[in-house]
């Protein structure tokens, strides 16, 4: 018994989400996973904004890339590229989210990397795709929400296109789950063939294929409608007196003991009405509880902190907690047999980079010294 | 590769009162596994799985349906006993959780011969939350912080379009499935809608543990919105690099010019006012011209298309995105292929399942 990735090691290239989530997610299902940044780029998101101990090492970063060791190796230098790649003949899977061109220009790409470790997995993961016209088109995740056709879905029934936002960052978050199952399912062809892949991964062609039903040609319902939804005979929210909004579903055969509990007592008053009417007279609590008791899903509309609060209520693996109590991205799912795990705090920069070249590329310690010296590699500050 | 997963067999199975977005869910991730060459089997009963019955319909026939189950068998066993030989004959089983109790014998079992096998349980809430409470995909996201994201500050706040909390969770479901069948023995995968959205919604509840201000809907005042153009719509996206790209766009009008807007604390602050100054502008620009404008000036902008336009769209083109799958005998539908290309190859989605008759127009 044993976890899924167990023996399977990764060189994490990926930045911000898309690439550094899935690489965490890899290493949550055991693989060994090397964060790769270099001295002269760091992952962005070290930068941003959320506090935090080490100055490298603030609150979304560390949120993000837990359970990872860090490598700092200049990829610029012949060197460091040279360190690299002896990193590659001794790992599985190598994971990028940079610009179109890059892997290229440092002459990292898939046939260098599968030059010198045969069998290798290249995953990359790109806004719009390895290739076609747009392919260098610069997009964030509204930018793809946006072509991919989800903005022209949402929103209300008399407004207009509406982005998820940049709290949210949809398309981003997304990726990181599909592309951490494709690369454990070339990492399980590899294991059974012997054969590497480049997977090639558009997240704009996921978030599409997330509205995969609205481009059936001559579908009718392209077309925005708020909160409703044809499955339901009410679906909306509804401001109660404690100032939180209430959502809720009321599936057709429901209606009648939902008109008894808010008392609609004939045709003349709208049912949006008169289920308006009735939640704003009491805390959200109580119309939750008395539409849950009646069958109807229902369920306060709860911000960042009230989403917090909830944890262990409510929901208990999607974020979780390190041993010293730090907060930090949990799991999408879980395994009941070999659960997964993290095993340690998101790593500061080159934090390891000494350890990595000389016990997996067979650097000895004056020769990592000396690349240090040439800040080929770097090394956290004391 | 053209069928990573050949030769294994998913059987999708689900409880008789099962919460149709669980249905939905596990068609997800049925479809992905099926699209890798897997044998998925859709257990239906008699009357055939409601999905069937859910809109888009494309000529009285579900788009919905087809879109989630293309490549895949569909079986109605005559007896529970032929039903339970085919659950016992599987590689993986994805059901809700209520199933999966009825299937405990199946489930966490290996297969003779020492085979592992994966079961993907699926649920609205998850562990934790108490029983029977009743949920849909709109309240999973009331739960998850993400409805309180999208939408005007002053209107209620606004569910993503389509079914995203459930097939977010049919993407875990999906990996989860990945992950189980990379291991020696059995191995039970549990996967929750609600999970799945607060693992989505992770940075906002990383905020509220750091200590920012919590994140709500901005509507027109958010860094990113919606703006008109010529003909459409178009996302506003730039970063503190595009500001004088942005500036150039609208023909350096003065009153971007304003000193206090280099900062980009002033521009958030501000930011549905630019928002008004750049949608003046832009009112002269379609589409298929800011697109242009930002290939060249390497803007992210994103021209708003409707999911007819996206049919068209020259990037979907040039990667064939889109394929033409067999609804009925008469008719096709145009369906997203797999997004992944592995070493450039494309996994094309299959036929639809008739009722109980396998792939759709085949003899039974």
């Amino acid at each position: 018994m044993s976890a899924p990735l167990k023996g399977c090691r990764v060189l994490d290239l990926g930045i911000i989400t898309a690439g550094a989530a899935t690489s965490a997610l890899l290493a949550d299902l055991g693989a060994e996973v090397i964060k790769i940044e270099s001295p002269s780029y760091r992952d962005p998101f070290r930068d941003w904004k959320g506090g935090g101990e080490a100055e490298d090492a603030r609150g979304f970063f560390r949120f993000t890339n837990r359970n990872k060791t860090g490598a700092s190796i200049e990829l610029k230098k012949p060197e460091g590229r040279d360190a690299f790649m002896r990193l590659v003949a001794e790992s599985d899977i190598v994971l990028e989210n940079f610009r179109r061109g890059v892997m290229a220009r440092l002459r990292i790409d898939y046939s260098a990397l599968s030059a010198v470790r045969p069998g290798i997995i290249l995953a990359s993961i790109s806004s719009q795709g390895e290739t076609g016209p747009d392919t260098n088109y610069v997009s964030f995740g509204t930018t793809l929400e946006a072509m991919a056709g989800l903005s022209w879905l949402t929103g209300y029934a008399d407004g207009e296109p509406t982005p998820t936002g940049r709290d949210l960052n949809y398309a981003d978050q997304v990726v990181a789950i599909f592309a951490a199952g494709m690369v454990v399912t070339a990492w399980r062809h590899r294991c059974r063939t012997g054969e590497g892949a480049h997977l090639d991964l558009s997240q704009r062609e996921l978030t599409s294929f997330l509205v995969g039903e609205a481009f059936a040609a001559s579908a009718t319902q392209s077309t925005r409608s708020g909160n409703a939804d044809p499955a339901f005979a009410l679906q909306e929210c509804f401001r109660a007196a404690d100032g939180i909004w209430v959502a809720l579903s009321v599936l057709p055969g429901q209606v009648a003991s939902l008109d008894r509990l808010v008392r609609r007592k004939d045709e003349s008053v709208e049912r949006m009405e008169a289920v308006r009417r009735w939640v704003a007279v009491s805390p959200s609590s109580d119309s939750v509880g008395a539409l849950s008791r009646i069958g109807v899903a229902a369920a306060p509309v709860l911000d960042g902190p009230g989403v917090l609060g909830a944890w262990g209520t409510q929901w208990q693996a999607a974020v979780t907690r390190l041993d010293d109590g730090t907060l930090v991205k949990g799991f999408p799912f879980e395994l009941a047999r070999e659960p997964l795990t993290i095993a340690r705090a998101a790593p500061r920069v080159g934090a390891d980079t000494e350890e990595v070249l000389q016990r997996i590329a067979g650097y000895t310690a004056e020769q990592t010294q000396a690349l240090m010296a040439q800040k080929v590699i770097e090394a956290p500050e004391r | 590769m053209k069928s990573p997963l050949a030769g294994v067999t998913v059987v999708e199975t689900a409880s008789d009162d099962c919460n149709v977005a669980l249905r939905l869910s596990a068609a997800l991730a049925g479809r992905i596994a099926a699209d890798l060459g897997a044998e998925v089997v859709k257990i239906e009963p008699p009357e055939g799985d409601p999905v069937r019955r859910m809109p888009p319909f494309l000529e009285g026939a579900s788009a919905l349906f087809a879109f989630l189950n293309a490549g895949k068998r569909s079986v109605v066993p005559p007896s529970s006993k032929e039903r339970d030989a085919l659950l016992r004959r599987a590689d993986a089983v994805i059901a809700d959780a209520a199933a999966g109790a009825a299937l405990a014998e199946v489930v966490g079992s290996a297969l003779p011969a020492g085979r592992p096998r994966a079961a993907v349980l699926l649920s609205m809430l998850g562990r934790s939350a108490p029983p029977d409470v009743p949920a849909s995909e709109f309240t999973v996201l009331a739960l998850g912080g993400v409805l309180n994201l999208v939408g005007e500050p002053d209107r209620q706040p606004l569910r993503l379009g389509g079914h995203q909390a459930a097939y977010a969770a049919g993407l875990s479901a999906f990996s989860g499935l990945a992950s189980a069948l990379c291991g020696t023995a059995a191995e039970v995968v549990h996967v929750s809608l609600l999970e799945t959205a607060v693992w989505l919604n992770w940075k906002n509840v990383a905020t509220a543990e750091l200590g920012g201000e919590a994140p709500s809907r901005a509507g027109r005042g958010s860094d990113w919105p919606i703006v008109r153009c010529a003909d459409g719509w178009v996302a506003l996206v730039y970063r503190d690099e595009n500001w004088t790209a942005m500036r150039e766009l609208t023909g350096n009008d003065p009153r971007l010019a304003d000193p206090a807007l280099a900062k980009l604390s002033a521009r958030h602050a501000r930011a549905a006012e630019i928002a008004s100054i750049v949608e003046e502008h832009l009112s002269k620009l379609t589409r298929a011209q800011l697109r242009t404008l930002s290939l060249e000036r390497k803007l992210p902008l994103g021209p708003v298309l409707t999911p007819e336009e996206t049919l068209e769209d020259p990037q979907h083109l040039a990667r064939e995105f889109f394929a033409a799958v067999r609804l009925n005998a008469r008719q096709t539908v145009s369906v997203p292929r797999l997004p992944v290309l592995w070493n450039g190859e494309k996994f094309f989605p299959g036929a639809v399942p008739a009722l109980g008759r396998g792939v759709a127009g085949a003899a039974s």
